[in-house]
């Protein structure tokens, strides 16, 4: 094999593919990163076997072949070299050679025969497809509800639910849940039926990272697995076993108070209000005189701090005590100029929405006072 | 040989044939899943481990299976995740910046039987009022399937149905060791998953959500009654369980036959097991719950409290629940134990809450829609007997809920004598106290005139 590779364009795929590279120390060979090419195009590979990514980068393709290599040093070489080609190539010993304009390295290597076998991600008709900056935006936004747990394997993940015209993306972490719907104009499912599976954190976190601000996604299941592909990256992942709860059941079906409020001020509010809060980062809301937003908090070693907030209120005055980072989190959810806030009583959970629409719905249970 | 002897004989081969690394991560965790026609079906942890072990072990696998087993010609592979041990699970305990944030009350339940494990069967006081829907239910868990099949329980709202029938499915879960596969549901969720399904063209889903169960527990039936497609699925989805001997567990605020919008032939198969009630708790059976409630939340309260508690609340059981939560959290923030009159304040608050509410039209819609009759009826002159009894029953009410005068009731009840009006609620109300068939009734009417909206 023998490659000629932009020394950035090889550093862009070691990156896409690192965090699948895995540790295992049955099986050495998944901190190995699969250069192959097919054509001429090089195709980069990693799995730790939970997880896989590939990556087509762009270089000339002397000779043709496949190899190994340890992900980590690849990844230094190439993060440290100054020139801006790479030749790479390998000798008949099988090893590995790296040369830049001043160094040249020797890589013991293995052949791509011990290597997992990775799925291809084909490039067929039946399934979803969703504009790549779309899925970004709103899996970054359902993430932030979830926790990585093993208490719960069942919501340590990312439900993705298809309807025939909205895809729902829902995360929790049993204190608080997001529910982002990406309309129908925005994603298209040919799989001609409905899907619901779940997919690790790890997986959603990656497939931000993944995805661009332009281009098309699009992904299907098959036997236990997700299958992911843009034009240039693939991902393969398993999928969480155990169904998802019942969230619908979880959405409050009414609201007591309704708050209308601006979304910075609250959001440097609750900020200020932090610096005061307790170990538990607990905050007091509280609605007075059908206009005010109070924000209370102390801390017995700080001191305390009192917030106050224009707001549109509708409905009886309540107060309630909650996570003051938990409600920032619902606040980064949405992007409007004004924010609703939906209280219902100190314990039963509270709703953070857009105003307008439906494309982001935040639910948080507050702390007991 | 049974299919682990087997697949464990193969596997110690294997481990002489492959490298130590390539057998720890492909093939530790894989087990025989079934022989069936000469195929062996093999699980494996991951889709990595499928594609390699088929690639790289086929052959080594089928020559010693088939060295064992002559029978085998073929030999498949399916991704089974639960095979990955997660010894680390449960070790992890909750960060204590948790202290105090409340939890969805949801995410409790079991995402598979989706019970609650609030509700056990030891926390569930039986006096005379649910004596035998409680050993019916007993003796269900004995025999699962094979005794009463199905077990019908109603009864009015917050008499312990749900807490019942939850409590069943938790024991049967205990007693069997998880080997019985149990599932509840709300007949509104039911409807729900049903109409997705057919929205998203996912019929399959629910079948093998609900007919791949030993025991179907459903919760509060009567609201599948007058939907089409929900009931012709729950229709076929009881037969099947029902010709499997698998058990059925039905709970609904009426009997079957009280019902009107449920088919007939979904009514005759409830009315083929065993039916059973829930009528109302007596004083001393009420004066037990409010013990073993406050039991439960490791508070206590005067025993004239108590006392008063079990005389007022009438109801139901979820009132004196409400009741019982006001009380302790008036005692806990003001950090003094309750006197008599501020608790009478604080009970006679909860119990005549929902009575405020009413008007006597809401009154005549609900009796008048309990009875099937038109309100022009139920106010008019005819004498049949299908209109008396709802009519006397209305003045009873408007006396009960609204405490109108008897000129006034009568003149509301198609301007009769006032006199009407006072025969018929000494008459509803001497009925009532003997026979728990109307003050069900009555309850239940009381119920839909207090819903909202």
């Amino acid at each position: 094999m023998k490659l000629i590779i932009l020394r950035d364009n090889l550093k862009l795929g070691l990156d896409t593919v690192a965090r699948a590279v895995g540790q295992n120390l049955n099986l050495p060979i998944l901190g190995n990163v699969l250069i192959s090419t097919e054509g001429n195009q090089i195709r980069l590979a990693a799995t730790n076997l939970e997880l896989a990514i590939t990556k087509i980068i762009s270089g000339k393709v002397v000779e043709e072949g496949s190899v190994t290599a340890p992900h980590q040093i690849l990844a230094s070489i190439v993060t440290n070299s100054t020139s801006e080609r790479i030749n790479i190539e390998t000798t008949k010993q099988g090893n590995l050679i790296l040369k830049g304009d001043n160094y040249e390295s020797n890589i013991q290597s293995s052949g791509p025969e011990e290597f997992p076998v990775i799925s291809g991600v084909s490039e067929r008709k039946e399934a979803v497809s969703v504009d790549s900056a779309v899925l970004r935006e709103g899996l970054t936004r359902a993430v932030i509800a979830s926790e990585a747990s093993d208490l719960r394997p069942e919501i340590s993940g990312v439900l993705l639910l298809g309807e025939i015209n909205v895809l729902k993306l829902v995360a929790t972490d049993s204190f608080r849940l997001a529910e982002v719907r990406i309309s129908g104009q925005q994603f298209k499912n040919n799989l001609g039926e409905g899907f619901k599976f779940t997919i690790p954190l790890k997986t959603a976190q990656e497939l931000t990272r993944i995805l661009k601000d332009e281009g098309k996604a699009s992904f299907y299941t098959e036997k236990n697995q997700f299958l992911f592909k843009t034009e240039d990256t693939t991902l393969t992942s398993r999928l969480i076993e155990g169904s998802f709860p019942d969230y619908e059941a979880i959405i409050p079906k009414e609201i007591d108070t309704e708050v209308l409020v601006s979304r910075n001020e609250l959001s440097q509010a609750l900020k200020l209000s932090g610096a005061f809060a307790s170990r538990t980062h607990d905050v007091r809301l509280k609605l007075k005189d059908k206009k005010v937003l109070e924000i209370y908090s102390s801390d017995n070693a700080v001191g305390e701090n009192n917030y106050l907030i224009p707001a549109k209120i509708n409905g009886p005055e309540t107060e309630a005590v909650f996570n003051w980072r938990y409600l920032l989190d619902g606040l980064k959810g949405g992007s409007t100029e004004q924010v609703f806030l939906g209280l219902n009583g100190s314990e039963r959970p509270a709703v953070i929405k857009n105003p307008e629409d439906e494309s982001y719905l935040y639910i948080l249970m507050p702390i007991k006072a | 040989m049974t299919n682990e002897e087997l697949w464990q004989t193969v596997l110690s081969e294997l481990e002489l044939q492959i490298s130590r690394p390539n057998f720890l991560t492909w093939l530790k965790n894989s087990r025989l899943v079934e022989k069936t026609e000469g195929t062996s079906l093999i699980a494996l942890p991951n889709n990595f481990a499928r594609e390699w072990v088929e690639l790289k072990y086929h052959k080594l696998i089928l020559g010693s299976i088939r060295n064992l087993d002559g029978s085998t010609k073929k030999v498949e592979y399916v991704v089974e995740g639960a095979l990955i041990k997660r010894s680390e699970r449960r070790s992890v305990t909750l960060k204590p910046a948790t202290e105090g944030q409340l939890s969805f009350q949801e995410m409790k339940v079991d995402p598979i039987t989706n019970l609650n494990p609030r509700y056990t069967l030891d926390s569930f006081v039986v006096g005379s009022f649910n004596e035998f829907a409680h050993s019916a239910t007993s003796a269900v868990i004995q025999k699962v399937g094979v005794k009463y099949n199905p077990l019908f329980i109603y009864g009015g709202v917050g008499l312990g149905k749900t807490h019942l029938i939850q409590a069943a499915g938790n024991e049967i879960k205990n007693v069997y060791k998880n080997a019985v596969r149990v599932r509840y549901v709300t007949s509104e969720k039911f409807t729900s998953d049903v109409v997705s399904a057919i929205r998203n063209r996912r019929m399959e889903d629910v079948k093998k959500n609900y007919r791949d169960v030993d025991v179907l527990i459903i919760d509060d039936i009567q609201f599948i009654g007058g939907k089409p497609a929900t009931e012709e699925e729950f229709f076929h989805t009881f037969n099947t369980l029902h010709e499997n001997s698998k058990q059925v567990i039905i709970s609904s605020d009426r009997p079957p036959k009280a019902i009107p919008t449920l088919e007939g032939r979904l009514r005759s198969r409830f009315e083929g097991g065993m039916i059973v009630d829930i009528s109302f708790p007596d004083y001393e059976t009420r004066l037990a719950i409010i013990k073993t409630k406050l039991q439960e939340r490791t508070a206590s309260l005067e025993d004239k409290i108590i006392d008063l508690i079990a005389r007022k609340a009438q109801r139901n059981i979820r009132e004196i629940e409400g009741i019982l939560n006001k009380l302790i959290f008036h005692q806990s923030t003001y950090k003094q134990a309750l006197n008599l009159s501020m608790a009478d304040k604080i009970i006679t608050e909860v119990t005549e809450q929902s009575v405020t509410k009413a008007s006597p039209s809401q009154i005549l819609k609900a009796v008048a829609g309990f009875f099937e009759i038109s309100p022009t009826d139920l106010v008019g002159r005819a004498r049949n007997k299908e209109f008396v009894e709802p009519r006397q029953i209305t003045m009873y009410l408007f006396r009960e809920m609204l405490k109108m005068s008897y000129p006034d009731i009568a003149n509301k009840v198609g301007k009769r004598d006032h006199t009407t009006a006072i025969y018929a609620y000494k008459k509803i109300n001497e009925i009532a106290a003997r026979n728990p068939d109307l003050s069900q009734k009555l309850l239940m009417i009381k119920e839909t005139v207090n819903k909202p909206g």
